[in-house]
């Protein structure tokens, strides 16, 4: 089952992790949180994902979701440090125009400066 | 020196249900845990399952329980070979339009693609038979 952690939540920056598996059941127990975690604040956003296991197309799914709301905001979403085989999911499903990736949270902060 | 015999095929049957796919990864995983799949062919068909058997639900029986779906897996010389049996209307997936980036969904088969040597379909007089060869 999936668990969402808040990392860090400031007036510009909101930075959250994941941990478990991003599946049917994962999306189910977190999508809800995750959103209003999220997407009111229309902060750029942080999604640490070194202890996502596993990453469906559900669970995507409400990453481009969120990641839209907050394009709209004119935040952008970027997720780090991911396993080597949830960064080819990730890669696989082509979300390069709409959320950033980052190897570590340096390099996705760095991101968030640039 | 002999080869080692080849492990039974794993056989079961899944209702048309998503609540049922954490069933079929959990029991995939502990068969190609034990004929020593590696870490990237176990991620490979628990990725299969779960966006295949999600499509044979939602788009081949609109989301309606009560229909079975075969599950076959087992080694397939250095590597494995899922087939996926339903009984839905036919639908190949190799049709189905790469995914829009602008689009929220149509990213599962995308992502399957990236994980498997080959994915064919078949139309058959049941419904539709998925084939899926997988490296060790």
């Amino acid at each position: 089952m999936a668990e969402l952690f808040v990392i860090e939540k400031s007036d510009q920056v909101t930075a959250v992790g994941l941990r478990g598996d991003l599946d049917t059941a994962g999306v189910a127990a977190v999508e809800t949180r995750f959103n209003a975690t999220v997407c009111p604040a229309g902060h750029d956003t942080l999604v640490d994902f070194a202890e996502v296991g596993f990453l469906a197309s559900l669970g995507i799914r409400m990453l481009v979701s969120a990641a839209r709301t907050l394009a709209g905001k004119n935040a952008r979403m970027i997720i780090h440090s991911p396993q080597e085989l949830v960064r080819e999911s990730i890669l696989a499903a082509g979300l390069d125009d709409l959320i950033g990736l980052a190897d570590n949270a340096d390099e996705a902060w760095k991101l968030l400066d640039g | 020196m002999d080869d080692l015999p080849a492990p039974t095929p794993l056989t079961l049957t899944v209702d048309s249900d998503t609540a049922e796919i954490a069933r079929a990864r959990a029991v995939a995983d502990a068969f190609l845990a034990d004929t020593g799949a590696s870490a990237r062919a176990r991620y490979a068909v628990s990725l299969c399952l779960e966006e295949l058997i999600t499509n044979i639900v939602t788009h081949g029986h609109g989301g309606e329980s009560g229909h079975a779906v075969d599950v076959h897996l087992e080694r397939h010389g250095t590597g494995y070979r899922l087939v996926l049996e339903d009984e839905a209307s036919p639908f190949d997936p190799a049709s189905a339009p790469a995914p829009d980036p602008g689009e929220v969904g149509g990213r599962g088969l995308a992502m399957v693609r990236r994980f498997v040597r080959e994915l064919t379909h078949e139309a058959t007089a049941r419904g539709n038979r998925l084939v899926v060869l997988i490296d060790p």
